[in-house]
């Protein structure tokens, strides 16, 4: 049996250390949402027992089944359905605009050589310096005026007004990775720029999208402020109001609540789950030397 | 500042092409303006009869192979030969027939279903060959394809582009800055530098009658020595030396009697030891000794400052600091006007 020296020592420490450090972390993120998944399928009394119990002896589904099935319309749960829906076809909406929008606008930067481009290209990011404070009442009155208030559609343009910037930005990033070379050889081969631009730029920036498309679901999926002044009923409330409007009525219903939480926060890491799988790391390293 | 000034080149159905220069001449930035990947702000390009200055890339019938190879990166091998051919809707039999042709006669054709990512560097520029093999293009264009490759590999390929382009009757603009590339290769070669074409002609020519003195130096390896020398009553003075010019040159010097002159002289029409007539011969230190294996270059200090690099065989040794007669062979020597660098005739 050899005897364990020194540096082997310090790196089986290091080694625990790390995992250690790691699992805590997870544990400390994930705890929340535990306690959230356990809440909503434990009953109404083991939640409002002291000292809390942490596990149920009773787990049921039945409140998952009641926001997916309710009919009743005056229903908390109906109304949380509802907000669930309606954040589905923002979100998709949204990512949907701005992508169409933004990537090709994010190819022209990335490649079009053009007067005040550099001027553009820091002018999508100033847009981000304004809060959303100061836009909340212009925009509550232009959306007024246009009867886009309390919509779905209206949304989805003054969230792609903050995501479509967001949008160019990285994929702008992605497209300017992608060696000059390779679209050169496309346009010699025999594509137009357009061409160029869907067999070639396209499917070597599907990491960029990816992730692209994951953060402007997160972003109009979590956006609250927005959503709370400019929408009033169920034709377009989001599940972030919804959720808020939980808390502060006649009694709170922490079980609820919970399936609420559990069922918002579910698209989005689906999602991410995914797409996971094409955030490949250097896909076009190799193709091309140095 | 213009990248590319005033270049004007005629290049016939099968040539074989070389710009060659140091880098920044403007040979790749010509390449490309002939590819149509750089506006040309004045002047024409001529494809056949064709003009193609506001012709897009792929409509002039060239294809081109890229320093960096430049392959696609989410194709595999076929794909990325088959591409240009799926474009113009050309059927999948004459694809697959011409994929499969160019790739034997490169010899990858186990690497057809493999990624660029999977393959090595001189792989990838075989694949890059391929790709603009099958299109059967009117010209070849080539930026530096072996530049990237390492010595042995470049060596290969050099032949067996060459080759190729004896088999095929292609035409072809080859991008280099290696000298030797450039002459072992091209059945013409344009040197360049500052973005203008010193000199364009055969290799041979380029060798043996350079314009001036840039595309001496650049020619040939290791390159020319220039001595500069003054001319006193028909003979060249220098460093206390006398040399004669033979007879068909007299008549030249006659131009500079009485002032400075430039001497070049190729290192292999230099002989160290005894040789050579009386007004035919310097005598300096040696200053350096390279082992070549094969043959010996001696760099030989002159009492003036100036040095000259004599090719000797290889069992030639002389020792650092010995004093050595070198005999030129003057009948092959060339002349410059030391101001504009211009070869005497």
């Amino acid at each position: 049996m050899t005897r364990l020296t020194r540096p082997k020592v310090g790196k089986i420490i290091r080694r625990v250390g790390l995992y250690l450090a790691a699992i805590l972390t997870a544990l400390f993120v994930l705890a929340p949402f535990a306690w959230l998944v356990i809440s909503s399928v434990a009953p109404e009394a083991d939640l409002l027992k002291t000292p809390l119990s942490w596990w149920p002896e009773h787990a049921s589904f039945s409140r998952y089944v009641t926001i997916l099935t309710t009919t009743d319309i005056n229903s908390s749960a109906y109304t949380f359905r509802r907000a669930l829906w309606n954040s589905s076809q923002i979100a998709f909406g949204t990512t949907l605009l701005s992508l169409v929008v933004g990537v090709p606008a994010a190819y022209a930067l990335a490649r079009s050589r053009f007067r005040g481009r550099r001027v553009l290209t820091l002018f999508f990011l100033a847009t981000y310096m304004l809060p959303a404070i100061a836009l909340i009442v212009p925009l509550y009155l232009i959306l007024s005026h246009i009867g886009l208030r309390d919509s779905i559609l209206g949304l989805v343009l003054v969230y792609s007004s903050f995501v479509t910037p967001f949008v160019v930005w990285i994929m702008r990033g992605y497209f300017a990775a992608i060696p000059v070379e390779i679209e050169e050889a496309a346009r010699i081969d025999g594509c137009s720029r357009i061409q160029t631009f869907f067999r070639v730029g396209l499917p070597l920036s599907l990491p960029g999208l990816a992730t692209t498309v994951i953060f402007a679901v997160l972003l109009a999926w979590d956006e609250f402020f927005y959503a709370l002044i400019l929408t009033s009923s169920l034709h377009a409330k989001t599940i972030s109001v919804a959720i808020a409007e939980f808390s502060g009525q006649h009694m709170i219903d922490y079980g609820m609540m919970a399936t609420g939480g559990v069922l918002a926060s579910l698209p989005p890491v689906i999602l991410a789950f995914i797409l996971q799988r094409y955030i490949i790391p250097g896909l076009a390293a190799g193709a091309v030397k140095g | 500042m213009t990248a590319v000034d005033d270049v004007s080149l005629e290049i016939a159905d099968h040539d074989f092409v070389v710009l060659v220069g140091p880098s920044g001449c403007g040979k790749s930035t010509t390449l490309r303006m002939v590819a149509g990947l750089e506006d040309v702000d004045r002047g024409s390009i001529y494809i056949g009869d064709r003009l193609v200055n506001d012709v897009a890339p792929k409509d002039r019938d060239i294809a081109m192979v890229f320093q960096s190879y430049a392959l696609y990166p989410h194709m595999n091998v076929y794909d990325n030969m088959a591409f240009a051919l799926r474009l113009r809707r050309v059927e999948k039999e004459e694809v697959d027939r011409r994929v499969r042709d160019a790739a034997g006669t490169l010899g990858i054709v186990d690497l057809l279903k493999r990624f660029p990512k999977e393959i090595s560097g001189g792989q990838k520029q075989r694949a890059a060959l391929g790709r603009a093999l099958v299109r059967e293009p009117a010209v070849f264009l080539m930026d530096e394809p072996l530049s990237n490759l390492d010595a042995k590999l470049r060596v290969q390929m050099r032949a067996e582009i060459a080759d190729l382009h004896r088999r095929l009757e292609a035409t072809v603009i080859y991008v280099t800055h290696d000298q030797t590339e450039a002459m072992t290769m091209g059945n013409r070669i344009a040197v360049m530098k500052d973005g203008r074409i010193h000199q364009a002609a055969p290799p041979r020519e380029i060798y043996d009658r350079p314009a001036n003195m840039f595309v001496a130096g650049f020619i040939g390896t290791p390159p020319m020595n220039f001595l500069r020398c003054r001319v006193a009553g028909g003979r060249l003075r220098v460093d206390g030396f006398s040399l004669a010019v033979s007879p068909e040159r007299q008549a030249a010097l006659g131009a500079f009697e009485g002032k400075e002159i430039v001497l070049g002289v190729r290192p292999e029409d230099i002989s160290a030891g005894a040789g050579g007539g009386p007004e035919a011969v310097v005598e300096g230190r040696v200053a350096l000794v390279e082992l070549l294996g094969a043959e010996t270059n001696i760099h030989v200090a002159l009492a003036d400052g100036q040095f000259l690099t004599a090719r000797a065989p290889a069992e030639a040794a002389p020792r650092y600091g010995d004093k050595l007669r070198v005999a030129l062979r003057m009948g092959r020597v060339h002349l410059f006007d030391p101001a504009t660098e211009e070869a005497v005739s």
